[in-house]
C-alpha cells in the first residue's frame, strides 16, 4: 500500500511517498526548507512560508512520486497534517490534498502534527513496546505524552510560554547569531563550559506538571547585562553552554521523573531540538544507566518531515477503518489539541 | 467545451461550470473564516448538480489576485491539487479583470478598486473596444490620496469593486462627474469568459509551476525590512 504523506504546518513544505503493508519503507521525501528565506527576519514570517507553500507544494508532490518510481494512480491513501502549526501554511496543504482526494477519489487521512512526532522513531524501530513516554521538543512544541496503547494517551506536560526551541532562538536573535537558534547553539557548545553558570529549575506556582522556558532566557538576559558580557568572549561561550546544558538538564529531569512515577517500557523524544547532540547524548547516558530503552527520531525525521505524516496516516486508517476519510469538509486547526495528539490521531 | 472556474481572492467567493459562453451553473457565497472548509465540498456539489465528472471539465479558470493573501493561495492550491495529474490548461486571471470585465458592456473607462486597508486599494484601468480588453493602467496598489493625479488625466471614468465601495465618498467627492457603479462582486463566470477568450488566443498553461498569484503587495515583513535598510518602498 502507498500513502503519500503531505507536510506544510510551518516553515517545511515536505511531501513523501511511503510503502507500508507487505513492506514498510520509506520510498520518497522531498523537503524544501525554507530557513534561508527566514534568517534574515530572525524568526519565521507566516506570510512568507504560506507564499512559499503555494510555490513549491505541485512541485514537491512530482518529485516525490518521481523519486519512488509511482504514480498519482499507485496511491491508495493520502495523509495530511491538519495541525496544530501556522494556519495560513496548513491551509495550503490543506487545499492541494482536497483536490487530490477528490479528483483522484482517494481517502484523506488528517493526522495530528505533534502526534506525527510521537510516531517518527517507528519509521526505523516498529519493535517500539508501550506503555511508552514521549517527549515532543521543537521550535513550536514542548510536551510530554503518556501513550498505553497505540491511540490511547494523555499529556503529561506541556509548556506554558516559550516552546524550548523558541527560547534558543530567542537568544541566538538576541545575540545577532543568527536562525535557527538550535543548531547554532549545538555548535558553539564545545567552546564553553556548561558548568560556569546555573541557571534556576522554574517550579510551577500551582504545582503543576508543565514546563516553562521563558524564565531560561531572562535569566540568561540579565546573566549577560549583569557581567557585561560580550558576544564571543569566553564568558559569553561559558554562558551559552551553561544555557543549552541547563534546558537539557530541565528537559531530561522532568521526563525522567515522569517515568520513575509510571510503567515505562519505551521512552521518545522526537521533534527539531531532539536533533540536537548535547540533548541525545545526555538522554542516551541516563536512560542507559537506568535501564529505559530509548528511541531518539533519525536525525532526518527530527525536524519536519512527511514520512511521519504519512507513517502516522496508515496506522489511524489501519486502526479506524469506519471514519469517514471523504469529507471535504475538512478543516485544518491551528493550536495544539493535546487530546488529539494524545489519542494519536 | 466545458470550463470550471472560480475566485477565491475576496470575501465574495464564486464558482462557475461553463459550456463555452453559456453559465451553466454559477455558485456564490460570502465567506469569513470557513472558505477552506466549503471550497472543496462546493465544488463537488456544483459538479453533481450538473451530473457531471472533473473528467468532462476541458479548461480551467482561477482568479489569482489581488486580494485575500489566504484566499488566493486557496484557490491556486485547489486547482493545483484537482490539476495536479490530468495537466489540462489552466487560464490565471486578474481579479481587477475580471471584475472590470463585468462592466464591458459600457462605453467608459473602468477603474477597478479593491480594497487593500491601510488607506490602500488595488487598482487596475480598462476599457473594453469590440469585447476586447485594453489595459489603460496595470494593476498596482496605491495609497487612496494618490488616485487624484494618477486617474485625473483617464476621462469618461465609472468605479467599481469593493474598493469603490468602501471609498465612495472620497471618490465621489474628489471625481464630481464620476458614476460609482454597483454589480455584484461575484465573479467566477466573468472569468470563465476571460478564460475562454485567452484560451482561444492561446494565453493557457498546463504547467501547474506557471500558475502564479498576484499579491501585488510584499509581506509585511519584508516591508519593514526594506525601510529599515534604508530603501524607498
Amino acid at each position: 500500500m502507498y500513502i503519500l504523506g503531505i507536510e506544510s504546518s510551518c516553515d517545511e513544505t515536505a511531501v513523501a511517498v511511503v510503502e507500508r503493508g507487505a513492506k514498510n519503507s520509506v520510498r520518497a521525501e522531498q523537503i524544501k526548507s525554507q530557513v534561508d528565506l527566514h534568517a534574515l527576519y530572525g524568526g519565521i514570517v507566516p506570510e512568507i512560508a504560506a507564499r512559499t507553500h503555494c510555490e513549491t507544494i505541485d512541485l514537491l508532490t512530482s518529485r516525490a512520486l518521481q523519486q519512488a518510481g509511482v504514480g498519482i494512480e499507485d496511491i491508495d491513501i493520502l495523509a495530511l497534517t491538519q495541525g496544530p502549526g501556522l494556519i495560513g501554511s496548513l491551509l495550503i496543504g490543506l487545499a492541494f490534498a482536497k483536490g487530490l482526494a477528490m479528483v483522484h477519489d482517494l481517502p484523506l487521512v488528517a493526522v495530528d502534527h505533534i502526534a506525527a512526532h510521537i510516531e517518527s522513531p517507528f519509521i526505523s524501530h516498529q519493535e517500539i513496546a508501550y506503555p511508552l513516554l514521549a517527549l515532543v521538543v521543537s521550535g513550536g512544541h514542548t510536551s510530554l505524552f503518556y501513550h498505553e496503547e497505540k491511540f490511547n494517551g494523555r499529556v503529561i506536560a506541556k509548556t506554558r510560554d516559550d516552546a524550548a526551541g523558541e527560547v534558543m532562538d530567542k537568544v541566538a536573535k538576541h545575540f545577532g547569531l543568527g536562525y535557527p537558534g538550535g543548531p547554532l547553539l549545538d555548535k558553539l557548545y564545545i567552546n564553553g563550559d556548561p558548568k560556569k553558570f546555573t541557571f534556576k529549575i522554574p517550579r510551577m506556582s500551582d504545582g503543576g506538571a508543565d514546563f516553562s522556558f521563558s524564565g531560561y532566557k531572562s535569566a540568561l538576559l540579565r546573566q549577560a547585562q549583569k557581567m557585561n558580557i560580550q558576544p564571543h568572549s569566553q564568558d559569553f561561550y561559558d554562558l551559552l553552554a551553561s544555557f543549552l546544558s541547563a534546558l537539557v538538564e530541565y528537559l531530561l529531569g522532568k521526563t525522567l521523573a515522569a517515568a520513575k512515577d509510571l510503567p515505562v517500557r519505551s521512552l521518545i523524544v522526537s521533534g527539531g531540538v531532539s536533533r540536537n547532540s548535547l540533548l541525545r547524548d545526555r538522554f542516551s547516558e541516563e536512560c542507559a544507566r537506568l535501564g529505559i530503552p530509548l528511541y531518539l527520531a533519525e536525525p532526518n525525521y527530527c525536524t519536519d518531515n512527511a514520512a511521519m505524516i504519512a507513517w502516522l496516516g496508515y496506522e489511524k486508517y489501519q486502526a479506524y477503518p469506519d471514519l469517514n476519510y471523504f469529507d471535504l469538509h475538512l478543516n485544518s486547526y491551528s493550536r495544539a489539541q493535546f487530546r488529539e495528539s494524545a489519542r494519536h490521531r | 467545451m466545458n470550463l470550471l472556474c472560480f475566485d477565491t481572492t475576496s470575501r465574495d467567493a464564486s464558482m462557475a461550470v461553463l459550456s463555452d459562453e453559456e453559465i451553466l451553473l454559477e455558485y456564490n457565497f460570502s465567506t469569513r473564516d470557513n472558505l477552506s472548509a466549503v471550497m472543496l465540498p462546493s465544488l463537488d456539489f456544483i459538479l453533481r448538480s450538473l451530473g457531471m465528472k472533473i473528467a468532462q471539465i476541458d479548461l480551467f479558470g482561477v482568479a489569482v489576485g489581488p486580494g485575500l493573501f489566504t484566499g488566493i493561495r486557496i484557490g491556486l492550491a485547489t486547482l493545483k491539487g484537482m490539476n495536479f495529474a490530468a495537466a489540462k490548461p489552466m487560464v490565471a486571471v486578474n481579479t481587477l479583470e475580471a471584475l472590470a470585465f463585468k462592466f464591458a458592456d459600457l462605453k467608459k473607462n473602468i477603474v477597478a478598486l479593491i480594497d487593500a486597508r491601510k488607506g490602500e486599494v488595488y487598482l487596475g484601468c480598462y476599457n473594453f473596444v469590440n469585447g476586447e480588453m485594453n489595459i489603460l493602467i496595470q494593476p498596482c496598489l496605491q495609497p487612496v490620496s494618490a488616485l487624484v493625479s494618477l486617474l485625473d488625466p483617464i476621462a469618461d471614468k465609472v468605479f467599481v469593486g469593493s474598493g469603490a465601495e468602501c471609498h465612495g465618498d472620497f471618490l465621489k467627492s474628489t471625481f464630481g462627474e464620476c458614476r460609482l457603479l454597483y454589480r455584484s462582486n461575484f465573479l467566477a463566470s466573468e472569468i470563465g469568459k476571460i478564460a475562454l477568450q485567452r484560451f482561444r488566443n492561446r494565453q493557457y498553461t498546463t504547467d501547474l509551476q506557471k500558475l502564479l498569484p498576484c499579491y501585488i503587495r510584499r509581506p509585511d515583513a519584508e516591508s519593514n525590512l526594506a525601510r529599515a535598510n534604508g530603501a524607498v518602498d
